[in-house]
């Protein structure tokens, strides 16, 4: 059956059953909404003018509300990780990596470095890889050599990897031993002038810590992946919540 | 809210023409003035006038006691919305009044706090489209408000039904802008803080409401102060900062009140607003009753400053007390009625100039000596000082009846928490006394900062003080405040005892720049008795800070601390200390202190071969090749070799660092019978070096090698010239 409704500058105002739903044009099902009552879809309209039923939904299972609140199987969600959900919906990507990188994120053994790789994420939009890991920076030597100790080989394809328990876990030990990655705030802090930029990918699960120095913009793993090399303003390289060419 | 918008006098008309109404069009103007160009802060507009309309449809419906619901936007839930549970609305309230600008049904009562029918309209000065839901005897609809394409609000029933939900009436909105969501947050936490009861907020996570702290709570009931900050009235809910136009004017003394951030409580009707709720309207009613509200609270505030004042016996101290609260904006107006009202005394009745509010209690020099036989000397302290500094009188120019002028000296005795007086019962002067009992005595906390301390001694000295007479014409200071010159703490005599002997110690200055970094300076080193009688210590007599030398005027003492410090002897490197005149044949005789210029020549005397040696060998050893090394002498094959012959006359001696003019200068002044001079020895030595440098010619090169390849190239030159 066809709902009333209203549609007027940025917002729509439909009327299901004896309540009235109101939406403006900057919200996450928006254009679904807009969408379907164009096509006369009315089970669509119903189904997507509620934008809590849509998370409900989007998030196959995983996700439940209660008040405000947003919770992944049961647990309260961090806000940066629901804020980085929302936007993946907004973007129209599958709810898949977030799950994989929930995964991976609770096989990390340390309770200290998943909140602080939380505050890693709200501080800088760097992209999920399908895979559930996620990607980020690293300064190298024009050689590809890491330029702390010249030993390992960052090139293309190359894993670095170290025994977890040689990665100092204290963020407050700004500068300390470890596979050290950063954030696009954090690249004209370090290395010099012929120096390369890298992206590397890094299981969650791998973080080790996130020094307190340069407002969370780099940190500590004991094992990444390198995928590319940044070709392009660093503006540019992370647009996506989800980076979809990152896996190699 | 009732309204006075009748005019109170009906106008009288005769002899004119046509008379015409003026009229208002309803254009898409004058619906975006009334509904957005009204109010500056739009959100905030919306969370008070649909909040007012919710508490007022409570009132009607007798509900004063049950909360409504509010809801702030969030991600998953994006819109705000007010749900009340008062009369609701009908079907023709909703498209009849609740549409009609400046329809109200509430202008009737002073119960209500809405009154000209604006505030249901709010919504659209943020958005274009908000829905009605009104619930009302079992019946519910849904209306979407919205402007339309001309740019006129107009208003559609989306849907309507049978319900058992409670009646009321939801308000509700999108929000488009995201920043926009802690904005709605921030809003309703301010609009409700003056709300007697808040709502139900929901779609925020945590929500606190906002809770004023006051100074001073019920001054006079139903207004009360914060710290600081502007005052504001409150009425019905709604807090309307207090701004009076030429407040001054109309305000008097009483202005300085509403700057100390009163909160007036006023009951709805008794004070004007503008339309847009944003500040008052002050049409002569509003003022009124500000004016009437503060007056009240000036009046209990001079009660309780009476009270308080009134409680306090001495003058001085009453005079303190009402200065303190006198600087104050809350308690300034209530001073000055005070002060007038008792007709204070030590209070300027002319009180304009606040730093001049307290009278002082002059009286003159000779005034002081003719009737009460004082004479006044006085000084004063202050906290961050250890001295003390003389006070002198005041002078006024008096003219005289002649009309010439006459300078008049007097002391002002001013009123002051500090201000203490000396009573002087001695036979001597008693200011000297005093100065040192406050330099040493800790001050009160009264006594922080500057004050004076009058001392009052007798004029005549043989009659006696009227003190009793003097301190009631200066309106009696506390009496804990004057004390007699003998009860002062005395400095103690110094006595002859020769434990009180002073050592002064010689040391470079060494501050005050390159150049006055090296002179020399005579330095406290402590009382005789201090010295440890276990060890030796050498002196210079003097007279005042200047050496009393054997060498009389040739004596210079900073060519003498350096020639000891550089001569290479090293017994003569001593510290050296002052004696001055007065304590000279103390010191001579205790045995462990010596005359230095006693000890300098007997220890040039004693220098020997050895030292000599060694100063020879500093004159002569540039690259430190030639001092006896035993590792390399050992692994020198030839024992006849030239090198080793050398360095064997250097066995045992060591190179000392000195200065040969300072060494002979020390000669000179206090060793005429040692002649020192080395150079005969060190030409010789000099002409065996080069001999040896030449031989060898790579030796100064190999300053820094090892032993052995020093002792492998003497070697190599050895076979090769032969020993």
């Amino acid at each position: 059956m066809a709902y009333p409704f209203i549609i007027q500058g940025k917002n729509i105002v439909v009327v299901i059953g004896n309540k009235s739903h109101t939406i403006s044009s900057t919200h996450i099902t928006y254009n679904k909404v807009l969408d379907a009552i164009k096509a006369g879809d009315w089970d669509t309209v119903k189904d997507v003018i509620e934008p809590k039923k849509v998370v409900l939904n989007y998030g196959q299972g995983n996700v439940s509300i209660q008040g405000e609140t947003l919770f992944w199987k049961g647990a309260e969600m961090h806000n940066a990780l629901s804020k980085r959900m929302i936007q993946m919906l907004q973007d129209g990507f599958p709810i898949e990596p977030l799950v994989l990188f929930m995964e991976n994120l609770l096989n990390n053994p340390s309770y200290r470095a998943v909140n602080e790789l939380y505050g890693f994420l709200e501080k800088n939009s760097l992209p999920i890889t399908p895979d559930g890991h996620f990607l980020a920076y690293k300064k190298v030597r024009n050689d590809y050599m890491d330029i702390h100790s010249g030993t390992f080989n960052n090139s293309v394809g190359y894993i670095c990897e170290m025994e977890r328990n040689k990665v100092d876990d204290n963020q407050n030990n700004t500068c300390s031993s470890g596979l050290h990655f950063c954030s696009k705030e954090y690249l004209p802090s370090f290395g010099g002038s012929d120096s390369r930029t890298m992206i590397v990918k890094i299981n969650p699960a791998d973080v080790v810590s996130i020094p307190t120095d340069y407002n969370n913009s780099k940190g500590r793993a004991c094992k990444y992946v390198v995928v590319g090399e940044l070709g392009v303003d660093p503006d540019e390289a992370f647009t996506e919540s989800v980076q979809e060419n990152a896996n190699i | 809210m009732l309204l006075h918008t009748a005019p109170q006098d009906e106008a009288i008309l005769s002899n004119v023409g046509e008379v015409g109404d003026f009229k208002i069009k309803a254009s898409a103007k004058a619906f975006s003035i009334l509904s957005s160009g009204l109010y500056a802060n739009k959100i905030r507009a919306i969370v008070r006038e649909l909040s007012c309309n919710a508490v007022d449809s409570h009132v009607a419906a007798g509900k004063q006691d049950t909360p409504f619901d509010v809801h702030l936007p969030n991600d998953l839930e994006p819109w705000f919305s007010i749900r009340d549970y008062g009369t609701g609305l009908s079907h023709e309230q909703v498209t009849q009044i609740y549409t009609t600008y400046f329809e109200s049904t509430k202008t009737t009562s002073n119960e209500y706090i809405g009154a000209l029918g604006l505030g249901s309209k709010s919504p659209f000065a943020y958005t274009d489209n908000f829905t009605v839901t009104a619930i009302q005897n079992n019946k519910k609809g849904i209306y979407s408000a919205f402007i339309n394409t001309n740019g006129v609000p107009s208003i559609a029933q989306m849907m309507t039904e049978d319900t058992d939900e409670p009646a009321g009436v939801e308000v509700k909105f999108s929000v488009n802008d995201r920043y926009d969501y802690s904005k709605f947050r921030d809003e309703a936490r301010q609009v409700y803080t003056y709300f007697k009861l808040r709502p139900v907020v929901t779609g925020y996570k945590d929500f606190q409401f906002s809770n004023v702290e006051y100074e001073t709570e019920n001054i006079i009931p139903g207004v009360h102060s914060y710290k600081h900050g502007g005052s504001k009235a409150i009425m019905g809910n709604i807090a309307y900062p207090i701004d009076i136009p030429n407040a001054d004017k109309v305000l008097g003394d009483l202005r300085s009140l509403l700057n100390c951030g009163l909160e007036m409580h006023f009951a709805i009707g008794e004070i004007d607003f503008q339309a847009s709720r944003e500040g008052l309207s002050y049409i002569p009613s509003t003022i009124e009753a500000i004016k009437n509200k503060l007056e009240a609270v000036n009046a209990a505030l001079t009660q309780v400053l009476a009270k308080e004042a009134d409680a306090i016996d001495n003058l001085w101290l009453r005079a303190i007390f009402l200065k303190s609260k006198r600087d104050s904006g809350l308690w300034g107006a209530a001073v000055i009625k005070y002060v007038a009202d008792t007709k204070f005394v030590l209070a300027n009745p002319d009180q304009k100039q606040y730093w001049n509010f307290l009278k002082d209690n002059k009286i003159t020099v000779d005034e002081l000596v003719s009737k009460y036989n004082i004479t006044v000397t006085a000084f004063s302290h202050s906290t961050n000082s250890t001295t003390v500094t003389n006070s002198k009188t005041s002078t006024e120019h008096v003219k005289q009846a002649d009309g010439t002028h006459k300078t008049v000296h007097y002391w002002p005795f001013s009123i002051d928490r500090g201000a203490r007086f000396v009573v002087n019962d001695l036979n001597i002067g008693a200011t000297e006394r005093a100065k040192f009992h406050w330099k040493n005595t800790p001050k009160s906390k009264d006594e922080a900062g500057t004050h004076n301390v009058y001392v009052l001694a007798r004029f005549d000295k043989t009659k006696p003080m009227k003190t009793k007479e003097f301190f009631a014409a200066i309106h009696n200071p506390p009496e804990a405040w004057s004390v007699q010159a003998s009860a002062l703490k005395e400095k103690a005599r110094v006595s002859g005892s020769l434990k009180n002997v002073t050592i002064l110690e010689l040391q470079e200055r060494g501050s005050g720049g390159y150049y006055r970094s090296k002179e020399m300076v005579w330095r406290d080193a402590g009382k005789a008795d201090s010295f440890d009688a276990t060890q030796t210590y050498y002196y210079l007599p003097m007279s005042g800070f200047t050496v009393d030398s054997k060498l009389g005027h040739q004596f210079d003492i900073k060519r003498f601390y350096n020639d000891m410090k550089e001569c290479g002897v090293a017994s003569l490197k001593k510290h050296i200390y002052g004696v001055r005149k007065s304590d000279i044949e103390f010191i001579k005789t205790q045995k462990n202190w010596i005359n230095i210029e006693d000890y300098i020549p007997q220890e040039l005397s004693k220098i020997d071969n050895k030292l000599t040696m060694s100063l020879v060998l500093q004159a002569v050893d540039n690259f430190n090749l030639l001092q006896y090394n035993s590792n390399i002498v050992y692994h020198v094959e030839s024992k006849d070799s030239p090198y080793v012959k050398l360095v064997k006359q250097f066995h045992g001696f060591e190179k000392i660092k000195y200065s040969e003019q300072s060494l002979k200068n020390l000669c000179r002044l206090y060793a005429k019978n040692v002649s020192f001079n080395p150079q005969d020895t060190v030409d010789t030595f000099v002409a065996q070096c080069r001999v040896v440098y030449d031989r060898y010619p790579l030796l100064q090169y190999l300053r820094s090698a090892p032993n052995e390849q020093v002792a492998e190239y003497i070697n190599l030159i050895d076979k090769k010239e032969g020993v």
